[in-house]
């Protein structure tokens, strides 16, 4: 291809994002209308008129349930309210057939005709082409046949690679068309780039529900490193060849550069997640990537925030912020936390293989870089992937394709470094230019263990209920269940009092703790709590809990302030509470995972505490329960769990441990 | 209500209606390069139509709604 060919094709592919973005926008104005004309058909507003003049009153509703459901115009379009979205639980009503639908198809078409234009093999690619043909014309089996022909001639990296410039797209498309109500949301915002995508496009599961798991406040440890496995002067790629050194292993690094003005400056370098760990106590797993990514702060950068305050870098000082992966995201989340910016100032952050598309820093000053590799699914976790019609005012953004992309290689912070040192010196020599005042030799180097929560305290003994303790509490060996609900957000708060519920689509966020402490230093018991998420900082309220034992039930009502009760209590074959709730069916299809701490919130004599429940251990994460609860009788927590609504309530998701360590802590005065 | 109803259907005809100009325009800019295909100016012709279609519907039923007579009823909250 010739430079001016090249050029022209560069343009195209522009021309057709735009065209896309257009599309988008008048997919928007059309649901829009949509929502209108079926509010006024579901509203009654012509049958309202029926007994005072029938006859205008039949044509008008005629005409309504045309404008709506007719084919030639807004198409099927029962959209919004309780009828539109019982339309769309029995699919079809609002899918292919509704113009805003028809238009948006068009859309992500176009985004992959402009991605293909770039990277021309991409849909000439028969396999692909057949998979991306089939899933734009809603032929379900079909497209069910080319996936599978996709990974049977390919095996699954080389499948994932092969559609992954494309991936929000075609995920967009299927989301679309599909006749899963849940994951619809997600697919407009996919396909408008309105926000970060809420849920999974395939499940619909919301991916604010999954990145809520992640709780911790951030910590940061000291930790030795050889001094000579670091670069000792500053450029891009010295930067990435210090986060190449690190590894994904939930370190950062923070350095001293003296600019060539003779100024002191910091450098703070953030790798990537942890490749096949889902989770663990470092905020580098992959549900710190999620979570860096769909919400503005988490414990990677709480923890980021921590390292940097413990450096000592001097407020005002200036800072570059490096980060590969779910480092690039949590980067970003600084830059984009008002009050950190208002210690610190953020002059640059440069962001490799991050999905970062809907972060912005909160100063206009920060000069932001994003470097993503089309063929790397990461940075397309938010929604946006080489297809993207949205704007980046003002950053730098280099997308580009390589002849060696499979993924996940591709996405490793040693193939993106060899890529801008090989394959992309003018893009290089572009970001060197702006981190110019960074370009010196490094006076100080200081490398961190990045935690979601700082590690525990030595054991201290107190006297509660009468009897002698070893703070925090331990478990040894046990069981744990976790179901998460949602509930109407009035009685929530109406539990809560001045704390404010986490809202997720709207509704308040459940929490079912259940734990069988089999080896503990109090002796084997079990205990129940009911919690519902609040913010500010994240952690669980408990509002009501139950103790198998009368000597723990005292023990939690003198050292927390738990509302407490004592009951029997079984984990297995399903979770009983007393005679007051019981949580009974299939959990349905497990993924592996880890325990998770929790953050606790209760008052005791009205001053607020904060505890933790610290876990370790394997546990199962259930995106998809069928189980049901079911509360009787007039116990507390049973009236609570009433109050909520959850009587017969499906939980949201459930994670389950048979292998649970646990900690409890002291409450200190929140 | 129902009036209310009528006139953001109304409004929604002329969004319609802008809507099919735009897609038109669209159309019409994208003739210029080669490199478009030829399937997107079939959807956009078939989504053209639909505006225009959908224009017409919508002014019809934001017409007949506002042609009924008003709820002698006052409204909740001014008895």
């Amino acid at each position: 291809m010739t430079a001016e060919t090249a050029d022209e094709t560069a343009e195209t592919a522009a021309e057709l994002r735009r065209a896309a973005r257009e599309l988008a926008e008048t997919a928007v104005a059309v649901r829009e209308a949509s929502a209108h004309a079926t509010a006024a058909l579901t509203g009654g507003a012509a049958l309202a008129a029926l007994p005072r003049a029938p006859v205008a009153a039949a044509r008008a509703e005629r005409a309504l349930v045309r404008a709506v459901a007719g084919r030639g115009g807004l198409g099927h379009a029962l959209t919004g309210g309780p009828l539109g979205t019982a339309a769309a639980r029995l699919g079809g009503m609002a899918g292919a057939g509704s113009l805003a639908i028809r238009l948006m198809v068009t859309s992500l078409r176009l985004r992959i005709t402009a991605v293909s234009l770039a990277d021309p093999g991409l849909l000439r690619d028969p396999l692909v082409r057949r998979l991306v043909d089939a899933v734009a014309a809603d032929r379900d089996l079909d497209s069910a046949r080319a996936l599978y022909a996709l990974v049977r001639d390919r095996g699954a990296v080389r499948a994932l690679t092969a559609i992954a410039p494309i991936f929000g797209e075609v995920l967009a498309l299927r989301a679309l068309l599909d006749q899963n109500p849940l994951n619809d949301a997600t697919a407009w915002l996919i396909a408008t780039g309105a926000g970060t995508a809420t849920a999974d496009p395939l499940t619909g599961i919301s991916n604010r529900a999954i990145a809520a798991l992640d709780a911790g406040a951030g910590a940061a440890v000291r930790t030795p490193y050889p001094a000579d496995r670091l670069r000792d002067r500053g450029s891009i790629l010295d930067f990435l060849a210090n986060i190449c050194a690190l590894g994904p292993g939930g370190r950062a690094l923070v350095q001293t550069v003296r600019g060539p003005d003779g100024v002191d400056r910091h450098v703070v370098h953030a790798p990537g997640m942890k490749l096949g760990v889902p989770d663990d106590a470092s905020p580098c797993d992959l549900l710190g990537a999620f979570s860096s990514t769909v919400r503005d702060g988490g414990p990677y950068s709480r923890a980021l925030a921590r390292a940097i305050e413990d450096y000592g870098v001097p407020p005002g000082a200036e800072i570059a912020l490096i980060g590969h992966s779910a480092g690039g995201a949590a980067v970003m989340s600084l830059a984009q936390d008002a009050a950190f910016c208002a210690r610190h100032t953020v002059t640059h952050v440069v962001a490799v293989g991050s999905p970062v598309d809907f972060k912005r820093p909160a100063s206009p000053g920060t000069w932001v870089a994003s470097v993503t590799n089309q063929h790397d699914i990461i940075p397309a976790l938010d929604g946006q992937g080489a297809g993207t019609c949205i704007d980046r005012p003002g950053w730098y953004v280099v997308d580009y394709t390589d002849p060696t992309h499979l993924f996940p290689a591709c996405h490793s912070a040693e193939h993106y470094t060899a890529n801008l040192a090989d394959d992309l010196p003018e893009h290089r020599a572009e970001i060197d230019r702006n981190l110019a005042p960074y370009h010196g030799p490094v006076t100080r180097s200081q490398v961190y263990s990045l935690f979601d929560d700082a590690p525990p305290a030595a054991p201290t003994r107190r006297t509660v209920a009468g009897r002698e303790l070893d703070l925090p509490i331990a478990c040894r060996s046990g069981a744990a269940l976790t179901a998460f609900f949602t509930a109407d957000p009035g009685p929530a708060r109406d539990l809560l009092g001045t704390a404010r519920p986490v809202l997720l689509g709207g509704r308040a966020l459940v929490v079912l703790h259940a734990f069988d402490n089999r080896d503990t230093s109090l002796g084997p018991y079990r205990e129940a709590h009911l919690g519902i998420v609040v913010r500010h900082p994240l952690a669980v309220r408990f509002v009501d809990s139950v103790y198998s034992t009368a000597a723990t039930t005292e023990i939690a009502r003198e050292l927390w302030g738990h509302a407490a009760t004592t009951a029997d209590i079984a984990l297995d074959p399903a979770l009983t509470i007393g005679d007051a709730a019981s949580l009974t069916g299939d959990l349905g299809p497990a993924l592996p995972a880890a325990e998770r701490g929790v953050a606790v919130h209760s008052l005791l004599d009205g001053t607020p505490l904060r505890s933790r429940i610290d876990v370790r251990g394997p546990a199962r994460l259930h995106p998809a329960p069928r189980a049901r609860l079911t509360v009787r009788g007039d116990h507390p927590m049973a009236r609570r769990l009433r109050l909520l609504g959850l009587d017969g309530a499906r939980p949201l998701l459930c994670r389950t441990s048979r292998e649970h360590r646990s900690t409890r802590t002291e409450g200190v005065p929140a | 209500m129902t009036r209310d109803h009528g006139d953001t259907l109304a409004a929604d005809a002329r969004t319609m209606a802008e809507c099919a100009d735009r897609l038109r325009a669209l159309a019409a800019r994208l003739r210029t390069r080669d490199a478009v295909p030829d399937w997107l100016f079939t959807a956009l012709h078939e989504h053209i139509t639909a505006c225009v279609v959908a224009s017409e519907e919508l002014a019809e039923a934001a017409a007949r709604l506002r042609a009924l007579p008003d709820d002698p009823r006052p409204p909740r909250g001014r008895r």
